[in-house]
């Protein structure tokens, strides 16, 4: 008993140490909590409803921005920027590939069309078709880019269907897929757990939502300076293991 | 060898299908085949332990053809493998118990709470340095041990491993979770660590300087506000943007290269150690000396199939419930259950003639259970299964049989009418095979695909891919059913954040869902305690005098500012598990290369596993 209230005091203390912010707020009287449920509607909550999952990205920054207006009007913590993510211009990504390497993370038929443009880039940028999710698109990429070396981290489905267009390479070590869950095809897998779709270009990360289009087409989105240099941090490290896994492929055949 | 038999009889009707049915058929993609269990229930109360066969196709069609040495025939070796990896096509794999892996599933979620809790502390008390670091590291302010309870045993139905033929019977077709889903995240988010101090206080020291901040103030002269600086209270005066900066990234660093690769190391210690640590010693303990007291030792026997990593496979351990089921009741009760899963799945997919099919199947299976030797000696077992089976199967079966004509005949004991209707069964599939009179023999009942198909895999493929589908049991279940569950764990690379943004359960959004989840983002923000205060300035009669004063700190209280990256990214593989079901001569879903080799990067951490086991196994 002893011991669970001295749990019970440690655990409350930061929540103590709040208790005159806590009353300063204005918790009394109905007409005054229904203004704070009015506030709170200000936020656009519903649109927590609507997220629409296919795209990771824009959920991200659909919850940001309605927890961090609620978070200003009820809690009184206004300390956080407006936006933790912001659309970044194509060419940006672009000009990022041409220096150091590459790292795409994420599944589908977005990935697909991210490769396939690549694939464009890196055999000389003529006008073709890529396909998206089985639509032709016709897209002219720029050519002469040199790629030094690319890692694709997708599900077993797409790493498999890539690993076929990858034959048409000179270079087979240009790219290097990297499947998710066993040897076969496992799309629930990787629905549920590969995460934010992600391209790592120039040392930089940037999410993607992509659209029925080509990916110069697509929205894509970066943090701020401070956020992108810290996940920039992980993104690095986590491309080190990520050579492991590619380096295992050969290893387990 | 009953799998393996049937599986190479029927090369030629595989042909044929092949060529019906354009598209990647089944036996083109199969590589890892659950071959043969051997309980041999007899011989544990010799102090042998129960294995599985699993074998590598590719590497049985190449030793079939026979040995090839490349030297004196270079041609006939072309696009064959090696002669010796062609003998290594067969291997054991010895059970454990599904308590044991359950365990170990606990640990994993406990080291990645660990993780999860150095992560966080320590970039949160690097940045509010020194308040956090006397709170936490130097008076050790601490909440109660991460303790996870069990994880709960879900089956996992990989569409990996699944003929593409019954996937596309079962559209919308579901999976079911990883057994993990989710599960990567604390069980509180308490305000104050859960781990002991020297998990994230490690060289960290006590930062007096740089001065982070000058406070914000409100001047208020008597009673009434006359100033405040802009943003007052929820923003300082000013921030020392780059020192915090500068800690949170050191703090991530140090995270990162310190407390992540621990992370990896713990897992795969979790992971590919047997418990207990010397199974030899564990065996000749359990002082097992006749059926009835065979139990269900705890007892936890990893194979790395090549191990854990990314891209790497999977440790994958073939579990049981227990070793001879003991309780007739719960026996019946677990074999009901199975009993249902099956037929709504047959439902879905079979035709009428096939749901006939399912009755003399399953009879047949239970049947072969109740008369197991290992039930001998236990009282009640066999009767209670025996009555409870009949009463399930009679009387719609032979309800059933009466409305298919070639099914017409078939009367007697209940023996009798499952014999005869297997074999009419048998006829039904020889003339859809031949294109026969199909009609005639179902009476007007579509039949448009063999029952047993043209495949190479034994039994009758959707009544065996249907077993993906059936719980973890009991060894004599396993063998009359002719299927067995595996545990499996294997590593997934996620970009995300901490907690997971995605753990929340969209199917069932309500009050409480929503709530706990915002307070998981909330209490792991990133954020610099601030102390904004109120200068009071007072004419008071002490004698007359002006008094200007800070209030003390609970007066103003701490105000959270948030620092970049506001919230944890993580980009990384972690460890999920699952459990899955793999019917007899089928496709072991997730693994990858050669069961016992362990990937290079793994070396070092497990024993030589198959010189462990090999006393254990007799070979």
């Amino acid at each position: 008993m002893k011991r669970w209230l001295l749990t019970a005091v440690v655990a409350l203390s930061p929540a103590l140490a709040q208790f005159d912010w806590l009353s300063n707020l204005d918790w009394g009287g109905i007409s005054n909590n229904l203004q704070r449920v009015g506030a709170v509607m200000s936020c656009n909550p519903q649109s927590l409803s609507q997220l629409d999952f296919s795209q990771p990205s824009l959920v991200f920054r659909g919850v940001y921005k309605v927890t961090k207006c609620t978070l200003c009007l009820t809690l009184k913590m206004c300390g956080f920027p407006d936006d933790m993510l912001y659309p970044a211009s194509w060419n940006e990504v672009l000009q990022g590939f041409n220096r150091g390497d590459i790292m795409i993370v994420g599944s589908g038929a977005g990935v697909e069309a991210i490769l396939d443009y690549l694939i464009l880039i890196a055999k000389g940028g003529t006008c073709q078709n890529i396909s998206y999710g089985g639509v032709p698109i016709y897209t002219c990429p720029p050519g002469g880019m040199r790629i030094s070396k690319a890692y694709v981290v997708t599900d077993t489905t797409t790493a498999r269907r890539l690993k076929e267009k990858l034959k048409s390479l000179n270079d087979p070590n240009l790219f290097k897929v990297v499947g998710v869950g066993g040897e076969r095809d496992s799309p629930e897998l990787a629905r549920v757990l590969l995460g934010l779709p992600l391209v790592w270009s120039g040392g930089k990360p940037y999410l993607f939502a992509p659209g029925y289009s080509t990916p110069d087409k697509w929205l894509w989105l970066t943090f701020d300076g401070p956020v992108s240099s810290k996940v920039a941090l992980v993104v690095n490290i986590a491309t080190r293991y990520v050579a492991d896994a590619a380096r295992r492929e050969e290893e387990t055949r | 060898m009953r799998a393996m038999r049937a599986l190479f009889a029927l090369p030629l009707l595989g042909l044929a299908l092949a060529e019906q049915n354009p598209g990647p058929q089944y036996q083109d993609w199969t590589k890892y085949l659950l071959s043969q269990p051997d309980y041999r229930l007899e011989q544990v109360l010799k102090g042998k332990w129960p294995y599985l066969e699993v074998l590598r196709k590719d590497r049985l069609r190449d030793y079939q053809k026979g040995p090839c040495d490349p030297q004196k025939d270079p041609n006939q070796c072309k696009d064959r493998l090696p002669w010796a990896e062609a003998q290594a096509h067969e291997f054991r794999l010895p059970m454990s118990s599904l308590e044991a892996t359950r365990e170990v599933a606990k640990d994993l979620r406990k080291a990645w709470q660990r993780f999860e809790e150095r992560y966080y502390w320590r970039v949160i008390t690097a940045l509010n340095n020194p308040a956090f670091y006397l709170a936490y590291c130097t008076f050790g302010l601490k909440g109660p041990d991460l303790d996870p309870p069990l994880p709960e045993v879900k089956l996992n139905i990989p569409s990996e491993s699944l003929d593409t033929a019954m996937l596309d019977k079962l559209t919308p077709f579901d999976p079911g979770k990883m057994a993990s889903a989710g599960l990567h995240s604390l069980d509180r988010y308490l305000p104050i660590p859960q781990i002991p101090r020297e998990d994230f206080c490690d060289g960290l020291g006590m930062e007096i300087l740089p001065i982070m901040y000058i406070p914000g103030f409100k001047v208020l002269i008597q009673g009434t506000e006359v100033f405040r600086t802009p943003g007052y209270p929820s923003k300082p005066l000013w921030f020392n943007w780059d020192a915090a900066d500068a800690r949170v990234k050191a703090a991530m660093e140090h995270a990162w290269q310190k407390y992540y690769p621990e992370y990896l190391r713990e897992v795969a210690e979790i992971l590919l150690k047997p418990r207990p640590s010397d199974p030899g010693s564990f065996l000749s303990n359990l002082g097992i000396t006749d059926f009835a007291n065979l139990g269900a030792p705890k007892v936890y026997l990893p194979i790395p199939w090549r191990g854990h990593l990314l891209n790497g496979g999977a440790v994958v351990a073939p579990v049981y419930t227990e070793m001879v089921p003991r309780d007739p009741q719960a026996l019946w009760r677990s074999l009901e259950g199975m009993w249902n899963t099956y037929k709504g799945l047959i439902d879905r997919t079979g035709s009428e003639v096939e749901k006939v099919y399912y009755y003399v199947h399953f009879y047949r299976s239970a049947r072969t259970l109740y008369n197991s030797r290992a039930f001998y000696g236990i009282p009640g077992l066999a009767d209670t299964l025996k009555q409870g089976l009949v009463r399930l199967i009679e009387s719609p079966l032979r309800t059933l049989t009466q409305g298919i004509p070639v099914l017409k005949g078939c009367t007697g004991s209940l023996d009798q009418v499952a014999d005869c209707a297997a074999s009419a069964l048998m006829l039904v599939d020889g003339a859809v095979k031949l294109k026969g009179e199909v009609d005639k023999l179902t009476g007007g009942k579509p039949q448009d695909e063999p029952v047993k198909a043209g495949r190479e895999s034994p039994g009758l493929w959707k009544y065996e891919e249907a077993k993906r589908w059936l719980p973890p049991a009991s060894l004599p279940v396993y063998e009359a059913f002719g299927y067995t569950s595996f545990f499996q764990a294997m590593n997934i690379l996620e970009a995300t954040n901490i907690p997971d943004m995605r753990n929340i359960d969209l199917s069932q959004i309500n009050a409480s869902n929503w709530v706990g989840w915002a307070w998981s983002q909330l209490s792991r923000l990133i954020v610099y305690w601030h102390v904004p205060i109120t200068i009071d300035i007072r004419i008071e009669y002490c004698p007359p005098c002006v008094l200007a004063y800070p209030s003390p700190p609970l007066e103003g209280p701490a105000q959270p500012l948030g620092v970049p990256p506001y919230t944890l990214p993580f980009v990384a593989e972690r460890t999920h598990w699952r459990w899955v079901s793999v019917p007899e001569g089928y496709e072991i879903p997730g693994v990858k290369g050669t069961p016992y080799k362990v990937l290079g990067d793994l070396g070092g951490i497990a024993p030589d596993l198959s010189a462990l086991y090999r006393p254990l196994l007799g070979r």
